[in-house]
């Protein structure tokens, strides 16, 4: 235990004689900073229309009920900003005196669709006659915001294992790992001194993020489960960075090759109909990422919450398996 | 000159070379084909999917056809069920009243009055549909070629892979190499040598951009083919790669080692790069803070190269200002060398 605790002391030293402690600490958390900032805008992300400033002010508060509206002089005016490289729709009129509407030709089908739906509403002299009814399922967290706070946690976890990854490199390079090796500590003792501050650093950084974003009030417990259950792929991950890694161009080589994979992972179960989900059970980001999402957006139960941990063991597991090997080859 | 700048450029391929540098630039450009092609479904949207419940009081035949071609869920809880698998879903409950339509939306909670507006239009929309009132509104397209055929959403995905990967590769690759440099010693002998610092750095940065363009052309050939503006893509991935170095080294420059380095220049490249995945995905999103980031118009450039629509003007504006930003960003990049490296 002590020549664990040596290790992992070793490593805390070095990377707070580094700066490199700090760095890991204080940037995720400013990310986390730029995410609260940034989760307002994303969450009025609506149509948007540029709009003849001359048209009737009922024509333009109707346009404002559904959409960011954007009022300019001229015809000319709301071409030059059509053009512009974000999806929006000119909104003017016709030598007719009729609406019409002015587009690029390259947007997303709902920028067209929906300046064609307000204009004919504006025309049409039988509004309908319908009673709507507005109600919610209580969630009030955006996907952005939830998504996005998902993901940071997983970025943490994974900064953990590429630093256990380029601290390794680092011994192959200085050739202290050769020294170690004939030193009384064993290979386990190793390894699990290495991995301490894989899974302490996420801890404590995730609790931090969490409380920026004002997401204290998710179940913590159920947090910590999953922090710690992923933070083993990320040693593993690290693990294999480092010996798989001669210098740190493969380093970052490496690195990179693995983080398309938790890329695709967390982008595919945002992206894909739950359908398809399957096609990424053999991610244990993918777990991760599922579970950590359902917990902040507190929608998640403990034994939905015990089949993701499970997942993200047993995928790991199979990786470790796969990469053992490797491992220890390559750290001996 | 020409011949010191050759004989450095030789020697980094060697070295990234030795680094099995070519060897993951392919083995990642080709993950990120099989990726696109194989995994990426081709119908995926990312458009909120709508469930739908129709209460047996129904006789309305108007209100029963908005539920044509439409995934119909046997009970108001099973929409809520579902709706609370997928965050971005929405629930449509129609019912009738007095012999009218009576339609509960169901939102997730978080939904701004703007998208409920647009919800109840779009049902009243489906309600009184009439397609003469459609053909008089008029839609100018100013880029009539645009739109020619609907693109697959895997394909859709390229150009964003091609600025995540090629374009912004030098970011964190040229950090390694001017590191690796440094503790071989390399730039101290460098030192007492004829060559100076302009050609050491702009060696790293072609080589990067050398390797850019070829993790383009996998990327592109491997996933949509010839198809769109080679030519004009390769000069915009050079000119995103020699910036996207630039700023690499100057980040780097401010460090010992790249453990120290890595943390700051990877989540640099979050920060430059996740707001603008959003803006590919809803291009309407446009903060002020997205449009000063030189990744959005870059972005837009290589979506416009790839799958062309005419707009010429966004592709010779995006290439000029990247001209500019890669001279200065170059200029910076000797002078923080200058200060913080030879320096010492």
């Amino acid at each position: 235990m002590l020549r664990v605790m040596s290790i992992f002391e070793r490593d805390l030293k070095s990377s707070i004689r580094d700066n490199m402690l700090l760095y890991m600490m204080i940037i995720p958390l400013l990310l986390a900073f730029g995410l609260k900032l940034f989760i307002p805008s994303a969450n009025t992300l609506t149509v948007k229309f540029a709009i003849d400033k001359s048209l009737d002010k009922e024509v333009i508060e109707t346009f404002k009920k559904y959409g960011e509206v954007e009022l300019y002089d001229n015809k000319d005016k709301i071409i030059q900003r059509v053009n512009k490289m974000d999806d929006i729709a000119g909104i003017t009129l016709n030598e007719k005196g009729l609406l019409e509407a002015v587009i690029e030709g390259n947007e997303q089908k709902e920028t067209p669709g929906m300046a064609k739906m307000i204009i004919k509403n504006i025309n049409r002299n039988d509004k309908g006659d319908i009673n709507f009814i507005i109600s919610n399922i209580g969630y009030k967290m955006s996907p952005v915001a939830s998504i996005g706070s998902a993901s940071l946690i997983i970025v943490s976890i994974m900064l953990g294992g590429m630093i256990i990854g380029f601290n390794i490199i680092e011994e192959k390079e200085n050739s202290t790992l050769n020294a170690l090796t004939v030193s009384p500590m064993n290979r386990k003792e190793f390894i699990v001194g290495k991995s301490i501050i894989g899974v302490i650093i996420p801890i404590i950084q995730s609790l931090l993020m969490l409380w920026i974003l004002d997401l204290f009030h998710v179940n913590i417990f159920m947090i910590l489960v999953l922090i710690i259950s992923s933070s083993l792929i990320a040693i593993v991950l690290g693990f294999l960075i480092g010996v798989l890694s001669n210098n740190q161009i493969a380093g970052i080589a490496n690195m990179k090759g693995l983080m398309i994979l938790v890329s695709a992972s967390i982008l595919g179960a945002v992206l894909l109909d739950s359908s398809k989900h399957f096609l990424l059970y053999w991610s244990p980001l993918y777990w991760s990422f599922m579970g950590l999402h359902g917990a902040i957006l507190e929608i998640i139960t403990w034994s939905k919450l015990g089949i993701n941990v499970l997942g993200t063991l047993i995928t790991t597991n199979i990786i470790f398996l796969v990469a053992k090997k490797k491992i220890r080859k390559g750290l001996s | 000159m020409p011949n010191r700048l050759s004989g450095l450029l030789i020697k980094d391929i060697k070295t990234s070379i030795r680094g099995y540098f070519l060897l993951i630039v392919i083995i990642v450009a080709l993950l990120l084909v099989g990726l696109i092609n194989f995994v990426i479904p081709e119908d995926a949207s990312v458009e909120a999917p709508i469930f739908y419940h129709l209460t047996e009081n129904v006789s309305n035949k108007q209100l029963k056809l908005i539920i044509k071609d439409k995934d119909i869920l046997n009970s108001k809880d099973e929409v809520i069920k579902k709706m609370k698998d997928n965050a971005t879903s929405l629930g449509v409950i129609l019912d009738e009243e007095n012999n009218k339509p009576k339609i509960e939306i169901i939102t997730q909670g978080y939904e701004n009055e703007k998208i409920i507006n647009t919800l109840k239009l779009a049902i009243k929309e489906e309600l009184y549909f009439n397609p003469d009132e459609m053909e008089n509104i008029r839609i100018i397209k100013l880029k009539p070629s645009s739109n020619k055929g609907k693109i697959p959403f895997n394909d859709k995905m390229v150009p964003l892979m091609v600025l995540l990967e090629p374009v912004l590769m030098g970011f964190v690759m040229i950090a390694a190499l001017i590191f690796i440099e440094k503790e071989q010693g390399t730039i101290e002998a460098y030192r007492v040598s004829p060559g100076n610092l302009s050609e050491y750095i702009a060696s790293k940065v072609i080589v990067m951009m050398l390797y850019g363009l070829l993790s383009t052309l996998i990327i592109t050939i491997g996933t949509v083919g010839f198809s769109g503006n080679i030519v004009m893509l390769l000069i915009l991935v050079s000119l995103g790669s020699i910036v996207a170095s630039n700023v690499g080294l100057i980040i780097a420059s401010f460090f010992n080692n790249i453990s120290q380095a890595l943390i700051p220049v990877v989540l640099t490249s979050i920060v430059i790069t996740t707001p603008v995945m959003l803006a590919f995905f809803a291009p309407s999103f446009s903060p002020i803070y997205l449009k000063i980031l030189p990744t959005y118009p870059l972005m837009f450039a290589i979506k416009e190269a790839i799958f062309p629509t005419g707009n010429t003007g966004l592709l010779l504006n995006t290439i000029g200002l990247f001209i500019v930003f890669s001279l200065v960003s170059y200029m910076i990049t000797i002078l923080s060398y200058k200060r913080n490296m030879i320096k010492k």
